[in-house]
Order: C-alpha cells, then sequence, then structure tokens
C-alpha cells in the first residue's frame, strides 16, 4: 500500500512540476497580492506587523484552495477509472492526492511565509510552533479541499463554486496558527490552538477516506 | 441496444466457467433508465458486439461491466483475472510522457517499467515513447491506450468505440489486442453505434 501510494505521490509532484500551478503562479501571485497591501497601507509597518499573521495565513486559505482542489494525475475520472480498474484502493488514491496537495500546501506557505517577513514585517516568536500548525493546516486545507472538489463533481453543480465551502470551513485553519503565535509572542503556550485546527484535519481526512469509494463512483 | 454473443469459441478453449455474467442489470440514472434488464453470459473465448444508436447505453455497460458504476439492479460477475476498458476519453496525462504514463499502469500491475517503453514499441510509438502525451495526435493516444493492453494483460477486454481515431494500418491493433485477450481464455466485449466498422471483428478467434 506504501509503494503504491508513493508511486502515486511520485507522479503527482512530476505532474505538478511540469504544470507549475502552485510555485510558477499561485505563489507568485500571492506574493503580489501582499506587496499591494504593503503598498496599498503606504507602508506603514506598525500597522502591517499587526496584520501580517492574519493577512498570511487569510492568504493561505484562500488561494491554497486551488492549491487543493487542482486537477492533478488522479482527479481526472479516465485517470480514477484507470486506477480501479488497476485495483488500486480508493482510499489509497485518495491518500497520495491528499500527501501531495499537502507537500505542495506546505511549500506554498514556506513562500508565503517569507514574503510576509519580508513585505509584512511578519515577526515568528516560535518557529517550531509556527511549522507545525503550517503542516496541520495544510493537511486540513488539502482534505477538505479535495472533499469539496469531489462532492461538486458528484453533485455536477461544477467545481467553480466549491471553493466557497472550503473556505467558511477553513477558518479555524488560519486562526489557529495566528491565536498560537499570538500567545506565544506573549510567552504563554500556544500549542493547544493546534488543537482546533489538528480536529478539523483529522475530521476532513477521515471523511475523505472513509468515502473515496462512494466519492470515486459518483465523480 | 443490441448485444449478440459472436462465433462459437475455438474447440481449445474450455468453455465451463463463465468470463462474465451479468442478470438482470437494470440502471436508473438522474431519473432516466439506462439499461433495463440486461442478461449475458460470456464464456472464454467470446465475443459479443454491442451496438446501437447514441445514448443506446453501451458505455453504461461497459462501465457497469467494469465493475466502475454500480448497477440499480441485478448483479454481475466479472472474471478472476483483470478487466480493462479502453474508452473513448484517453486516461493519459497531458503532461506526462508516452513512457512515463504507462510506467504508472506498470508499477501497478508489478510488470518492469521497461515493459512499458517495449509496450509503446509493439504499437509503433517507441520514437515518441519519450514525447509528452499533450504533444501527441489522437491516433497516438489511441495507439498508446492499446499498448498499456500489453501490460495489464485483461481476461476481460472491453472496447468503447475502439476504432475511434486509428487509421486503417493501425486498426489491426484492435484484431490483436482482441486475439490476445481471447489466446488468454479471455472474453471481449466491443461496444459501437457503427457496427459495420467492428464487424469484421467476430470473427478474428
Amino acid at each position: 500500500m506504501s509503494r503504491d501510494v508513493a508511486a502515486l505521490v511520485a507522479t503527482e509532484l512530476r505532474v505538478e512540476a511540469r504544470a507549475g500551478g502552485t510555485l510558477l503562479v499561485l505563489a507568485p501571485y500571492a506574493v503580489a497580492a501582499m506587496a499591494l497591501v504593503a503598498l496599498a497601507t503606504g507602508a506603514d509597518l506598525p500597522l502591517l506587523r499587526r496584520v501580517a499573521p492574519g493577512l498570511l495565513w487569510a492568504t493561505v486559505i484562500v488561494l491554497g484552495t486551488f492549491t487543493a482542489m487542482r486537477q492533478g494525475f488522479a482527479a481526472d475520472p479516465a485517470r480514477r477509472d484507470l486506477l480501479q480498474l488497476l485495483g488500486v484502493d480508493p482510499a489509497v488514491v485518495w491518500i497520495a492526492r491528499l500527501l501531495t496537495s499537502t507537500v505542495l500546501l506546505a511549500t506554498l506557505e514556506a513562500v508565503l511565509t517569507l514574503a510576509a517577513v519580508v513585505l509584512l514585517d511578519l515577526t515568528i516568536d516560535d518557529l517550531l510552533l509556527h511549522v507545525a500548525a503550517g503542516l496541520v493546516t495544510a493537511v486540513g486545507l488539502a482534505a477538505l479541499g479535495l472533499l469539496a472538489r469531489d462532492l461538486a463533481e458528484g453533485a455536477r453543480s461544477g467545481i467553480a463554486l466549491a471553493p466557497l465551502v472550503v473556505v467558511p470551513l477553513a477558518v479555524p485553519l488560519a486562526l489557529a496558527p495566528v491565536q498560537a503565535q499570538a500567545l506565544a509572542a506573549a510567552g504563554a503556550n500556544g500549542w493547544p490552538w493546534l488543537a482546533v485546527s489538528g480536529l478539523v484535519a483529522t475530521i476532513a481526512t477521515a471523511a475523505g477516506i472513509a468515502a473515496s469509494p462512494t466519492l470515486q463512483e459518483v465523480a | 441496444m443490441a448485444t449478440r454473443p459472436a462465433a462459437p469459441a475455438a474447440p481449445a478453449r474450455s468453455r465451463a466457467g463463465a468470463v462474465l455474467q451479468t442478470r438482470g442489470v437494470t440502471v436508473d440514472r438522474g431519473g432516466a433508465r439506462l439499461l433495463q434488464d440486461v442478461t449475458l453470459r460470456l464464456g472464454p473465448g467470446d465475443v459479443a458486439l454491442c451496438t446501437g444508436p447514441n445514448g443506446a447505453g453501451k458505455t453504461t455497460l461497459l462501465r457497469v461491466v467494469a465493475g466502475l458504476l454500480r448497477p440499480t439492479a441485478g448483479s454481475v460477475t466479472g472474471p478472476a483475472g483483470r478487466t480493462d476498458l479502453i474508452g473513448h476519453t484517453t486516461a493519459l496525462h497531458p503532461d506526462l510522457t508516452l513512457a512515463e504514463n504507462l510506467h504508472v499502469v506498470a508499477h501497478h500491475v508489478g510488470a518492469d517499467p521497461d515493459d512499458a517503453v517495449a509496450a509503446l514499441d509493439r504499437v509503433g510509438l517507441r520514437a515518441a515513447a519519450g514525447r509528452r502525451a499533450s504533444r501527441c495526435s489522437a491516433g497516438m493516444h489511441r495507439r498508446a491506450e492499446f499498448a498499456r493492453l500489453r501490460l495489464t494483460r485483461p481476461d476481460l477486454l472491453l472496447l468503447d468505440e475502439p476504432d475511434v481515431a486509428l487509421d486503417d494500418g493501425a486498426s489491426l491493433l484492435v484484431e490483436d489486442a482482441i486475439v490476445a485477450a481471447l489466446d488468454r481464455g479471455g472474453a471481449v466485449v466491443a461496444a459501437t453505434h457503427a457496427p459495420h466498422r467492428l464487424e469484421h471483428l467476430t470473427t478474428v478467434r
């Protein structure tokens, strides 16, 4: 099973490397958006410092949703059929898609964090907490995006509206890293906030794996 | 839609067990009845040709038989071995080369990656093995799909409009694929809305 997951993740990442949807299109667009905010406030550093954490994670959620819902290799119905005919467990396919999106989202978060430090004067008081919160948010957003995409395809409602479903559900994924870092800055323990985003990530991941056979058929 | 078994199988092939058995398969989707009470039994060496106009349910039947679509009623019993379906949309990813696309298949059937290139060679695509699928023609895509069959070696081969995009020479690939499946003791179901193109295939055994 792990070999099949690894092979599919490698294929998905190869496709992404050639298409460049996340790092060559989305990441520069997100950095440009941050630069615009900095310019629009007249480079008001005290103001930018205050809004930087919220702006960083809101940008991750809003633009990262498109990465989480990307087409990729296994999202296409014809290739899903092929994988099913090859005897690949739908849960294996779903986990591979989840891991791929998580890697891409974590990379996007790293780029945007760097951009926020440079453009918005973001300060990170607890780097380990920031990394851990970013990983949990990446998993949660990846799972929510995949679920929304698969359900929208099955409902034939079109995936264009699916981000509108993901963003409200992803609010805890933005809130947790911001509040955790705020507590760390005040010298308090921010780690309990990760339980909030962790709960969303766990529920969405479990739901996706459990529903993967049904989602495969309806898609 | 008409589904008729083709000529009797070659005597050398055992007809003891069914490769495919459907009983009373009915499919309803979106308030419409797509298939009603389809019963079909194919033994080793059988080739069935499904004919009918657009919307007759040919593709739906193939998807049900392949296990990709659950019937509303009835049952489907497939072969003990593998089933493969060549549909009318390609499963190749445009950003992967033809070889890379087949490497994915090779991995999941436990074949050697080199077998993927060999399979492409057998369908005349060795020179294009390193070319991205997005830069290949529809006919090349179709050939690559037939190359896949050399890796999956299905016992039940399902073909949906198999000669679409293939030129006259490449149409032999369809015949080769059918013969190979039958030689393994398998069975074939081919669907088309233009039966005259496939009539001759039911006599290849």
